[in-house]
């Protein structure tokens, strides 16, 4: 098994590496410069357009802009961003708290609910349960993140007035920033991104529940006289969750994109909402750390993924 | 939450409280001018104290007016830093940082002298010294102040409170190069010996005005301190808070539940968001230079490279039509090159409607003579209209547009470009027939000159026509060396009858841009009506609930 995993870190490296060279020729693609953003929306004169394009590096050759940009995300050097005035670096390390606070919550609370509710709906026996909750699944499935977001703003922000609808924390009063006012905040964007996520893993569950459910030890287990409960925890729930626990894994990349849009309309100072604004500014070192902590961050799930998997299943594990 | 708001409200109630008796006690109140600013439709006397929190939808890049023209960080840097003059709602330059100022008769030599209590944010005193580094290295990266002081023989103190500054020639534009709207000053104890455009100031700036840098959290806020010491009278608030959003609408929804209390900039498209809520007012904004809806012909490539196409499209364009759908009607429909907001600074007898009246049949003749007649339901031409993505005015106006020239057999499709590649496409490449997009500045000249100069063609967010006319030129240099004012309204009058025969753009639109705030607000409606200039919320205050 060990083995397994280190081949597939080893198949990492390659991609990690072919990143920044991809990225670098997908932003020389798209017209538009990182200056265009510094000099505003006014004619600026000649000197200074060019003692920008020099910081930026731009008057150099193609292939030295390449190699610098491919050293930057292999060091992880990855400068100074005049677009941001400030260290690239402590940019993203800043913002990647923001998104980790709103991400990692909300993907175990939507793995949790996903397996809960794929079971209950593989399991019941009710037809109005399965009904109910595959309806709310493929809503999940089908629902766009901003418009989730946009509807929560104006149902619990705007019209009950109960959550804030900005930020990461109150700009003003006494208890501005702390614990409790970054929970308050972070109910909706929270919210937000449980409801388009756990509908995948509600999916999978269910249909391997199902599968699960009309196996011979299952129905062993109810010939011994257990009762569902023990059946459903034992039984069923062990094995219906290992294609689950791909999917959960295959996510973590899916919920930071997700992340871009909620953080967007929430407001909420995440890597997401940085990337979204990099984009428009062309700002291209920021753009590659953020894509090189992402490229990092979905190899590591998967690789944890695979690791949980042959814990989870023992097939794999002695395999 | 109900436990909260409770929260919320008792403390709310102590700070007022509390307010109010230091209020009491000294009685400073910076804001009553006797200009019947009180006439206003907020009810509640203004307290002292609080948190001003403003929305801006896109956060600045530096902090440095110097260094850039986006409008947040110059919108921003109105609460710190300031010019020697400030432009009252008419353009006409007011006392701010100078007291007073005189010209020669020739127009060459320029006095100004200095209030003499000014101090920086950093104890420093403001001196004649500023003046001169700001108006020399200062503003070696401002094309508008350029236009003035490149001419400038000399920039010297008289003494720690005179500026004298001496011309080669005479520049009607000198005025509004020197007052806030371009030149805001900066301190030379600060800058002089470094590299302005990487000084770590400009993220932690020193100024002059009524509020001073505190801190900035990259995404999320600036905020800024009442500056004890300001020479007009401290500010009533305690400070003010730049709320950093990445979107409009996020920005609409925090000032509808008072999360923010200002923003300068508020979509039409929200207006009917807002339509019945009492807690937010919407007004026209401040601080936004005349701003024109203007449509850029392509005058080398493809059919608008012929005047006279131009000229017909011009007749098949229902101006109206367009300001009452696109811009909810809020504006004026555009007559010229020069918005009418320049008081006595345009020529009011040559009009687009006294030179093409709408005029559907006129068009169609005007497009047969010039050779584009129309055989059966083919189209005489199609052209490509380009304009931002995600900017809904600009695509309604594509739509409007393409519906009024299928009347004269004209094709248009629309194109939506997203925003970083428009410097690229549209002012490098020059990839369009029509372009739609939105000019505005401080004085008609720069306008003019940007938009119309053969020297602004390639520049970007300058010539996109690449309409190049020595005629027009010409009378642009007069316009900038006029002394008298007849020299400049035969200056204006001469630029305009050209710019008016080839037409290389149609202003359709003269937009009145909006901002919005929340009702307990004091002092922020007359905002607009003081002063053309970014507001410093020097007077604008909370009221008592």
């Amino acid at each position: 098994m060990l083995t397994m995993l280190f081949r597939r870190a080893v198949y990492a490296v390659p991609l990690l590496l072919a990143v920044p060279i991809v990225l670098f020729f997908l932003l020389r693609a798209a017209p538009g410069s990182p200056v265009d953003s510094i000099i505003g929306e006014f004619p600026v004169p000649d000197e200074y357009r060019q003692q920008l394009e020099a910081l930026y590096g731009l008057d150099r050759p193609l292939g030295e802009q390449l190699w610098t940009y491919f050293l930057r995300a292999i060091t992880f050097d990855f400068g100074y961003s005049y677009a941001n005035g400030s260290d690239v670096a402590d940019l993203v390390w800043s913002r990647l708290g923001g998104t980790l606070i709103l991400v990692v919550p909300a993907l175990l609370i939507s793995s949790a609910l996903g397996l809960l509710f794929g079971l209950m709906a593989g399991f019941s026996r009710s037809r109005r349960t399965d009904d109910v909750i595959s309806t709310s699944v493929l809503i999940s499935l089908a629902l766009p993140s901003f418009w989730v977001a946009q509807m929560l703003v104006i149902m619990f922000s705007i019209q009950l007035g109960w959550f804030p609808n900005s930020g990461m924390q109150s700009m003003r009063g006494a208890d501005a920033g702390s614990v409790s006012d970054v929970l308050w905040h972070l109910v909706l964007p929270l919210a937000a991104l449980v409801i388009i996520e756990f509908g995948a893993v509600a999916r999978v569950t269910r249909a391997s529940t199902l599968e699960v459910i009309g196996l011979d030890y299952v129905t062993t287990a109810q010939m011994k006289g257990l009762t569902q409960r023990q059946i459903g925890i034992r039984h069923v729930l062990r094995n219906a969750s290992l294609p689950a626990i791909t999917v959960i894994g295959g996510r973590f990349g899916r919920a930071i994109a997700g992340s871009i849009l909620i953080e967007t309309v929430f407001n909420w100072p995440g890597m997401g909402s940085l990337l979204y604004r990099s984009i428009g500014q062309r700002e291209n070192q920021v753009l590659l750390a953020i894509v090189m902590v992402i490229a990092i961050s979905v190899v590591a799930a998967n690789l944890i993924t695979d690791l949980v998997y042959s814990v989870a299943d023992p097939r794999i594990r002695n395999a | 939450m109900s436990f909260r708001g409770a929260l919320r409200r008792a403390l709310t109630a102590v700070a007022v409280a509390a307010a109010m008796t230091v209020s009491a006690c000294s009685s400073t109140s910076p804001s009553t001018s006797s200009s019947g600013s009180d006439s206003t439709s907020t009810a509640g006397s203004a307290v002292a104290g609080g948190e001003l929190i403003i929305g801006y939808s896109l956060e600045p890049t530096t902090l440095n007016p110097l260094l850039t023209t986006n409008q947040q960080t110059l919108a921003a840097s109105a609460l710190w830093a300031q010019g020697l003059t400030y432009l009252d709602a008419d353009f006409v330059p007011q006392p701010r940082l100078a007291e007073s100022w005189e010209s020669s008769s020739d127009g060459l030599t320029h006095t100004y002298h200095l209030r003499p209590d000014v101090v920086w944010h950093d104890g420093e005193p403001f001196t004649a010294e500023d003046v001169v580094w700001t108006l020399t290295d200062g503003v070696a990266n401002l094309a508008n102040a350029k236009l003035a002081l490149a001419n400038a023989t000399s920039i010297t103190a008289l003494d720690d409170h005179t500026v004298e500054i001496v011309l080669s020639e005479p520049s009607s534009v000198l005025p509004t190069v020197l007052s806030e709207a371009v030149v805001r000053i900066l301190p030379a104890h600060v800058y002089r010996g470094t590299d302005i455009t990487t000084s770590e100031a400009n993220l932690a700036p020193i100024g002059t005005g009524p509020f001073k840098f505190d801190s900035w959290a990259k995404g999320e806020s600036i905020s800024y301190v009442r500056n004890e010491d300001y020479w007009d009278g401290a500010p009533a608030l305690d400070g003010v808070t730049i709320a950093l959003f990445s979107d409009t609408t996020a920005v609409v929804n925090a000032l509808r539940t008072g999360e923010i209390d200002y923003t300068p900039w508020f979509p039409d498209t929200a207006m009917t968001l807002v339509a019945g809520d009492d807690e937010v007012v919407v007004g026209p904004s401040a601080g936004v230079f005349p701003t024109q809806a203007m449509l850029a012909f392509n005058t080398v490539d493809g059919p608008t490279a012929d005047p006279g196409v131009r000229r017909a499209l011009v007749q098949a364009i229902d101006r109206d039509q367009i300001l009452q759908s696109a811009w909810s009607g809020a504006g004026q429909i555009g007559e010229g090159p020069i918005a009418p907001s320049f008081v006595g600074r345009y020529d009011p007898d040559i009009t687009y409607t006294s030179s093409y009246p709408y005029d559907v049949e006129a068009a169609k003749a005007a497009l047969d003579a010039a050779g584009y007649a129309q055989s059966g339901n083919s189209p005489r031409f199609s052209i490509v209209y380009k304009t931002f993505a995600g900017n809904e005015q600009s695509l309604s106006v594509g739509e409007l547009l393409r519906s009024q020239l299928a009347e004269v057999g004209v094709e248009v499709s629309i194109e939506a470009v997203d925003n970083a590649s428009i410097p690229t496409v549209v002012f490098t490449d020059f990839d369009f027939d029509l372009f739609h997009t939105t000019y505005f500045d401080a004085d008609p000249a720069f306008i003019l000159n940007r938009q119309y100069s053969c020297g602004s063609v390639g520049v970007q967010y300058g010539n996109m026509s690449q309409y190049c006319s020595p005629e027009l030129d010409a009378a642009l240099a007069d316009l900038l060396a006029a002394t008298t004012t007849e020299e400049y309204d035969s200056a204006i009058t001469d630029a305009t009858s050209v710019i008016m025969e080839d037409v290389p753009y149609l202003v359709m639109v003269n937009p009145q841009l909006q901002r919005a705030w929340r009702s307990n607000l004091h002092g922020v409606e007359e905002l607009s009506s003081t002063s053309a200039n970014w507001p410093n919320f020097g007077t604008v205050s909370f009221t008592e609930s």
